[in-house]
């Protein structure tokens, strides 16, 4: 047998009666409480032994603090005194057992005892929880906001969806534990005037929470299948180990500040200060290799086939990127061209929610007036959604507002049963019709942006390779 | 306010006062409290500290002597007064209790005339 073991617990920080009665479980199993951290509780090998542990709120305590403070050694004198030796402190929590068979209670009565507990409560637990509550809050609210705006990017870009979630995810876990305390306290204040003891904390939150990170773990999962299909996912990914290696590295400063002694107030400042500057350079960091990841081609826009350069009359270097994807329809299917240097782009997003692929067959260098193509499809996974991704297309030149009405662009929508689509809009300008349209068949969204008006075959062309 | 929160006091609080009349150290009040009352009440090292602290805090009681880690505490005017509103609370209720008991021969209810 190991002579310790570290086991992740999940105890909401007031359920003092759930800790007390597994701890005297573990005891009875010969493992006593050696040490808690963040991420684990630390025990040792022991004889089985009866024990009884009481778990108390100091709120003079902090993680902060090099040393026990003289009155949290005061303190500990008393419940020695007692009886009760000091097993493990979590931040304000300190935690006393005795092997005595009928010890004096620790607290012997209940008002003095709930007072000192919601006083640690406000010093740590319920800011924290409440700031990184609001926190979430606002992320959500926001990554809301861009997806409402910019629907058709946002949700098929698995790394968006996840991010979400994992606001979303943040701020139940957050929320849980604060409604838990409210609930606690406020029935046992009723309790404890009406000369009873302090309620006990209900274990429902806690199943709550095990359900929370269960419901993590699938959205890491599915995160990680999408970015095998689609390599936008890895910058969520990326996201997730920026935001744990500062965590670790934060940490390893506070308990380094600590293990030198440094003065609470020191340490505390150094630690808010240090992950404020690491946060910036990590995402900083993060950034620059996104950024070059992209140029390099490792995130999905996939490296030109060739490249064409062309020397203007200025005398400077113009590079083109050519591509040579299967592209479904091309212009030769609409009509004969007579032009051999064009570049077929094909780019794909898929989440599942929606896919969208963008295709674009360009004619280099500038100027040779051969024709070009370019389309959108968009597979709406989701109906509901279907709306709001076509409303983004309709509102495609929107930004024209300002111009006069002679020149504003905007899509109507006109009846050509020569599409077969549930809904056709073309492009105006003033009354002209143009050459952009927007399709919609059964869950799909097809935008095009032909080189002039299309006739009837090339829209029966289109018809035929697009709308499947 | 300390003072609205002291206005009756419970059995540990009444006790720890009466203790602190002459300078005790916080340590030893424990045992003092459980040999005043015969083991009737106990009052926990928690409870103890938290009282001591709420107490100074509300200069009931004030603290003497520090050594390291033993402190000493004595009762103040005002904690003597708390503790005399106390018993003077308490005598009454034993009155009215000697009055209106119907058993030793108090005045009986309206409700029980005939």
């Amino acid at each position: 047998m190991k002579a310790t073991k570290r086991r992740f617990e999940q105890f909401l920080f007031y359920d003092y009666t759930g800790i007390e009665r597994h701890l005297k479980r573990m005891a009875a199993r010969g493992w006593q409480l050696q040490k808690i951290t963040r991420f684990y509780w630390e025990y040792r090998r022991t004889e089985p032994q009866k024990l009884t542990y009481t778990v108390t709120y100091f709120s003079e305590a902090s993680e902060f603090n090099p040393y026990p403070t003289e009155n949290q050694q005061t303190f500990h004198e008393y419940c020695k005194n007692a009886g009760w030796d000091l097993a493990a402190e979590w931040a304000q929590m300190q935690i006393f057992c005795t092997e005595q068979e009928k010890p004096t209670p620790i607290e012997t009565e209940e008002s003095v005892k709930l007072k000192a507990i919601h006083r640690a409560m406000k010093k740590n637990f319920l800011p924290s929880s409440a700031l990184i509550l609001l926190l979430s809050i606002f992320q959500m609210v926001f990554q809301l906001h861009t997806i409402i705006n910019d629907p058709v990017d946002q949700l098929s870009n698995g790394a968006a969806l996840f991010m979400t979630a994992v606001w979303i995810i943040l701020a139940i876990q957050m929320l849980i534990p604060l409604i838990g305390y409210v609930v606690w306290y406020q029935k046992s204040k009723k309790a404890v005037s009406m000369g009873e003891t302090c309620i006990e904390s209900s274990s429902g939150y806690k199943n709550v929470s095990c359900f929370m990170w269960l419901l993590t773990a699938i959205a890491i999962v599915l995160t990680v299948f999408s970015v095998s299909t689609q390599h936008f996912g890895w910058v969520g990914i990326l996201g997730i180990i920026n935001v744990t290696v500062l965590i670790a590295l934060v940490f390893t400063i506070k308990n380094a500040l600590k293990r030198a002694r440094a003065s609470r107030r020191v340490n505390f400042t150094v630690t808010i200060v240090s992950c404020v500057i690491l946060s910036f350079v990590l995402t900083g960091a993060m950034a620059w290799g996104i950024v070059r990841g992209v140029n390099a081609g490792w995130f999905g826009n996939h490296q030109p086939d060739e490249n064409y350069t062309t020397i203007l009359p200025n005398g400077s270097t113009h590079t083109w990127d050519i591509y040579n994807d299967p592209l479904p329809l091309k212009i030769e299917d609409l009509q004969d061209v007579d032009y051999a240097h064009y570049s077929y782009e094909w780019t794909a997003r898929e989440s599942f929610l929606l896919a969208q692929f963008v295709a674009r067959q360009d004619s280099f260098p500038d100027g040779q007036n051969a024709p070009e193509l370019r389309y959108e499809i968009v597979k709406v996974k989701l109906p509901v959604l279907f709306d709001l991704c076509l409303k983004e297309y309709l509102d495609r030149y929107n930004y024209e507002w300002e111009k006069p009405e002679e020149d504003k662009r905007y899509f109507q929508q006109t009846d050509e049963p020569a599409w077969q689509a549930h809904a056709v809009y073309q492009l105006y300008r003033q009354d002209e019709a143009m050459n952009e349209y927007i399709l919609c068949w059964d869950n799909r969204i097809v935008y095009i942006n032909f080189d002039g008006i299309p006739t009837t075959e090339q829209i029966a062309a289109a018809v035929e390779k697009l709308s499947k | 306010m300390a003072r609205e929160k002291f206005q009756t006091l419970t059995e540990q609080m009444f006790y720890i006062l009466l203790c602190l009349q002459s300078e005790c150290y916080g340590m030893d009040i424990m045992e003092k409290v459980r040999a005043m009352t015969d083991e009737r009440v106990s009052v926990g090292p928690g409870t103890l500290y938290n009282l001591l602290e709420s107490f100074v805090k509300a200069d009931m009681i004030c603290e003497t002597k520090v050594e390291g880690r033993r402190r000493s505490y004595l009762i103040t005017d005002l904690g003597m007064q708390a503790l005399e509103t106390e018993y003077r609370r308490l005598m009454t209720l034993t009155v009215d209790y000697q009055q209106y008991v119907i058993s030793k021969g108090g005045i009986p209810d309206e409700s029980d005339k005939a």
